[in-house]
């Protein structure tokens, strides 16, 4: 049966530096350690010279009372010599008595004989274990002892085998001598001539050595339990040394310990101990390192390295705290949602360091209007978030005017032009008990989503109910609403009418997309793109619109029309690389000629993804694919551009067509662009065209398209021919 | 015949029996001293005027036991008493002893002086020889007597050893002797010292040196003093030494037989004289010429002894030395 240990096959030296043999000694001293290592080899080296001392004491003292015994002998049978002598002149028995008599108070001697000179006869018998049994003496022990001379160093034999070695047999001869016959003329002690020796008995004696050996087990216990008194007092007393000794080396565990839990607010008590104190400095230096190292982590992950703003997760749990602190107080707070309009055409017209400026200088001047208690973050890009403490709803709102009016007021340069900076603003209160943090943010966000919608530099409060809609459409039950149009096929195209003021044999459409509603109403896509493009989903919804609007192209041109179809495409769109290959695919499949499909892209897209944008044209001019760059003018153009960009047509942003008509410097920007397309040899369409004064105007000024509602309404379906719409153009003039 | 003469003299003195000689000693004075002298030197003339007138001895044969000193002082002392012819064998290792024997049996020397106990074993093996042997203790045990041999004591007289005793301690009344077996001779001259001196004698008998010691102690508490008989067959070294320690604890006397035991705290001591014993060997040889065998007693004594008296012991045992025998005061 082998024993429990696991480590059965270990050397003892791996034993000792097991821990878990220590711990099944000395459940008591926990895991391994310094201390308890030292301890155990204490322990050990106490227990290794208990036993030292033990064995050394134990083989000493059987030494010693062997010796004794046997010096002790010998003065017994020098003295039993002396007392057994009428033995061998009377043969009587009665001075055996005196033997006994004499030995009685020695309970050390067992027996003792007398044997004659033969050895084979006992003359007399002593003792308390005479009637034993004790064998007699053996001829070869008789031999040995007449061997032996008088004078010899060890005139006596010593029999260990009696009883098992309890008893210990002393033989030795009785000797008679004489003088030499002439010893005594001229005697003299000091004669140097051999006395005449003959061997005239023996004495056996034996001792029994248990009685000596029990007194020295008992010496030895009573020894043995006083060393072991005294090693455990040495054994006490040295690991109290040993603990006061590694006392300031333990005394790092424990801030160590919480130095690797995380706590970096620990300070190393410095030791006395050159060694120790040069390790807690080492430690200190380092833990403070590590503090300082953490702060700035710590304010790098709760800050915005750019505005030095909070940035979102600190936000959100200041938001946490300040919403039980409502709670807790019955106090309200508002919660401001902050995207400045049209940062993206700044930074893409400016550059970064431009955009990056504008956003230092909004951070300062939000700052700037609240209180001290209040934060301002940066969620990331234009957009900002801040946290009114203990405010009211009126109050919110004055502080949320304050912030337009401020970034109104404030003009930004970028290069060499000069701007104002605009933003919308949503607001949601925080009230006791009733939303999340992460619900105020989205109703902030909503609330600015609106704001946005309803015209740009502007608040919008968050109303519970009066922001369902808008809510709705930051709701992520639209993404799926829109990917599940996409996969039905529930999209719904329109096409808006371009007129042609040269020719009217080709009629050109604008191809526009509309989502059903709910009720089956159709949304205009102010309502969902942008949460698509928020989402990701406008690659999908251009490539559904392309897949679509080409077989719809492929079936008008079927029915005998000749039509061409301009193809909305977002700028996400630009970066899809598939689309080129989408487009050519579907240009073949649908055995579409060259010229019947023109795409727009935004001026900013454009700008923004300019070399996508150039790669799509080239890639597909074989096609006889067209392209268009919608919006121009109003995204801080850049004429430079168009040398660049080889599109073909300009469609004039509506907001100066819209105006032309009244307002000088708008018409001078449509002729301005007007004039540089044809520099660079592209046509040009105005949108957004309100009346027939402004068709006069864009005709006189050689614009060569144009489009709007009073132009022509989006519809599902095409006008019969161009010439309806010429008619409906002509009657809407 | 001087040295004969001059031995007679001396062993008269010796036995203090003749009162002129007593006041030989005790003349004070030149006249006396010659007168002596003169008288000697005329019995000297004497003896040799009868010397002369019978038939002279063709010599001896010594045989010595062994080289040693009480052996050869004996021979060297005889050789100069003798004035005829002394041929010394002298016995070596044991395998020579019959080479020995055979050379004496066939000399044509009749008479035989042997020294020592191997010299009288020897020589008891001779025939047609006469045998005078000396300086042997136990010759009783050794059956060393017959008419044709006989010895002389290698014991110092014993009455004259009494008689010293009894003048240091008059109060002695009670002395013991232990020896072994076999020791008549000795033990009647001792009886009869005792008697003379009025010291009642207790004689034990053992057989070794181990009773010895043990009949001593047994023996103490009845005695005055012991006379450590020189009996070589009981007395051994260490038994020497453990009664001369009991004694002195003990405070008993010891008259001992060798000058030496008085530093182990014997009182008297008692020593034999080479000169007394070749006189007295000589005086045989001359006995057993005329004779047909040795004439006389199986053992004749000694006429001499030289006494010591122990003066440490004595004043340990409140002894005081009388002035006539100061002279034998010894401090050892």
């Amino acid at each position: 049966m082998l024993p429990e240990w696991k480590f059965i096959g270990k050397s003892w030296f791996e034993r000792l530096n097991d821990v878990s043999f220590w711990r099944r000694i000395m459940p008591g001293l926990g895991g391994r350690s310094l201390v308890s290592r030292l301890l155990a080899l204490q322990m050990l080296g106490a227990i290794i010279i208990y036993l030292i001392v033990n064995i050394g004491l134990w083989w000493t003292s059987s030494r010693l009372i062997e010796d004794n015994l046997e010096k002790q002998a010998v003065r017994w049978l020098a003295e039993l010599d002396e007392l057994g002598t009428p033995l061998y002149a009377s043969q009587g028995g009665k001075q055996l008595a005196n033997i006994d008599k004499r030995i009685k108070h020695f309970p050390e001697i067992a027996f003792i004989r007398y044997y004659d000179a033969s050895g084979i006869k006992v003359l007399g018998e002593a003792g308390e274990v005479r009637s034993t049994g004790i064998p007699l003496l053996k001829p070869e022990q008789v031999e040995k002892l007449q061997k032996q001379t008088a004078g010899a160093e060890r005139n006596y034999l010593v029999d260990r085998s009696l009883l098992s070695g309890a008893y210990l047999r002393f033989i030795s001869p009785i000797r008679v001598k004489s003088i030499r016959s002439d010893g005594l003329l001229n005697f003299s002690l000091d004669n140097e001539k051999a006395e005449n020796e003959r061997i005239v008995g023996y004495i056996d004696l034996s001792i029994d050595s248990g009685y000596y050996k029990e007194q020295m087990v008992r010496s030895m216990a009573s020894g043995s339990l006083i060393i072991a008194v005294l090693l455990l007092f040495a054994l006490f007393f040295g690991s109290r040394m040993i603990r006061r000794a590694l006392a300031p080396l333990t005394a790092l565990q424990a801030p160590l310990a919480r130095l690797a839990q995380g706590e970096t607010d620990v300070n190393v008590e410095r030791a006395k101990d050159a060694e120790i104190a040069a390790i807690s400095d080492a430690l200190n230096t380092t833990i403070r390192a590590i503090r300082e190292r953490d702060e700035t982590l710590q304010k790098m992950a709760e800050s915005d390295p750019l505005t030095g703003l909070v940035n979102r997760s600190y936000f959100a749990r200041a938001l946490e705290e300040e919403i039980e602190h409502v709670t807790r107080d019955g106090i309200e707070s508002a919660v401001y949602f902050i995207d400045l309009d049209k940062f993206k055409q700044i930074n893409d017209t400016y550059g970064h360091a431009a955009g990056d400026k504008l956003l230092i200088r909004v951070a300062d001047l939000l700052k700037s209007q609240v209180r001290e208690k209040d934060v301002v973050s940066r969620l990331g890009g234009d957009e900002f978030t801040v946290l009114a403490r203990n405010i009211s709803r009126e109050g919110a709102m004055e502080l949320a005017n304050s912030f337009n009016n401020i970034l109104h007021d404030t003009h930004v340069t970028g290069g060499e032009d000069t701007f104002n900076i605009n933003c919308s603003i949503g607001i949601a209160m925080v009230s006791p008990g009733r939303h999340t943090a992460d619900e105020i943010l989205s109703h902030a966000d909503t609330a600015c989503f609106a704001s946005k919608s309803q015209g740009r530099n502007r608040y919008h409060m968050y109303e519970e109910r009066g922001d369902s809609k808008t809510e709705i459409a930051v709701d992520t039950g639209w993404f799926e609403r829109i990917q599940q149009t996409i996969r039905e096929d529930k999209f719904v195209l329109v096409y808006q009418p371009i007129v042609d003021n040269v020719s009217s044999d080709k009629e050109c459409y604008e191809v526009l997309l509309r989502m059903q509603g709910p009720n089956g109403e159709l949304l205009l896509p102010s309502t969902f793109l942008p949460v698509a493009q928020r989402f990701g989903l406008m690659t999908d919804i251009d490539r559904w619109v392309i897949v679509h609007a080409m077989k719809a192209l492929a079936d008008f041109r079927a029915a005998g029309r000749e039509i061409v179809f301009s193809i909305n495409l977002s700028g996400q769109s630009l970066e899809d690389k598939s689309l080129l290959q989408l487009v050519k695919d579907q240009m073949m499949l649908n055995q579409l000629p060259p010229g019947c499909v023109i795409f727009e892209f935004t001026e900013q897209s454009a700008l923004r993804y300019l070399e996508n944008a150039k790669r799509l044209i080239l890639g597909l001019a074989d096609t006889g694919c067209r392209f268009a760059l919608d919006d121009f003018g109003t995204g801080f153009s850049s004429f430079v551009y168009l040398k660049n960009l080889p599109v073909d047509f300009i469609k004039i942003d509506g907001a100066f067509v819209n105006s032309m008509a009244s307002n000088s410097v708008d018409e001078s920007m449509v002729l301005s662009i007007i004039h540089i397309a044809r520099l660079f040899g592209m046509k040009t369409i105005a949108e957004f065209v309100p009346d027939e004064k402004t068709i006069t105007m864009l005709k006189a000024s050689g614009v060569d398209y144009i489009q709007g509602f009073y132009v022509g309404m989006p519809s599902e379906r095409l006008p019969v021919n161009l010439h309806v719409v010429s008619d409906t153009k002509k009657n809407a003039g | 015949m001087q040295n004969i003469r001059i031995g007679f003299i001396a062993r008269l003195s010796a036995r203090n029996h003749l009162p002129w000689n007593r006041g030989l000693f005790s003349f004070s004075g030149r006249k006396n001293l010659w007168a002596v002298c003169l008288l000697m030197t005329f019995c000297a003339a004497l003896g040799g005027c009868f010397a002369t007138q019978k038939t002279p001895v063709p010599g001896i044969a010594v045989i010595l036991s062994d080289d040693s000193p009480a052996f050869v002082g004996v021979q060297r002392e005889i050789g100069k008493k003798f004035p005829q012819r002394v041929v010394t064998y002298t016995l070596g290792d044991a395998s020579t002893y019959s080479t020995v024997q055979k050379k004496i049996q066939s000399s044509d020397l009749p008479m035989i002086v042997a020294i020592g106990l191997p010299a009288a074993r020897l020589a008891r093996g001779l025939s047609g020889k006469k045998v005078v042997f000396c300086q042997v203790f136990n010759y009783e045990d050794e059956d060393l007597v017959t008419s044709w041999m006989k010895g002389v004591s290698a014991t110092a007289p014993v009455r004259e050893q009494f008689r010293v005793w009894k003048s240091l301690y008059p109060k002695l009344t009670s002395v013991g002797v232990i020896t072994g077996k076999n020791l008549h001779g000795l033990m009647k001259e001792v009886q009869a010292a005792a008697r003379e001196n009025q010291i009642r004698l207790d004689h034990v008998e053992v057989r070794s040196d181990k009773e010895m010691i043990y009949a001593y102690k047994q023996l103490s508490p009845k005695i005055q003093g012991l006379w450590l008989a020189p009996d070589n067959r009981v007395l051994s070294n260490d038994v020497i030494r453990d009664i001369m320690a009991h004694s002195v604890k003990e405070g008993k006397q010891v008259a001992v037989f060798g000058r030496e035991l008085l530093g182990l705290g014997g009182l008297i001591s008692a020593e034999t004289s080479y000169a007394d014993i070749a006189e007295q060997v000589l005086a045989r040889i001359r006995q057993a010429q005329e004779a047909s065998g040795v004439p006389g007693a199986p053992v004749i004594p000694l006429t001499r002894t030289i006494i010591k008296i122990n003066t440490v012991m004595a004043k340990r045992l409140n002894l005081k030395i009388p002035g006539t025998l100061r002279g034998m005061a010894y401090a050892p």
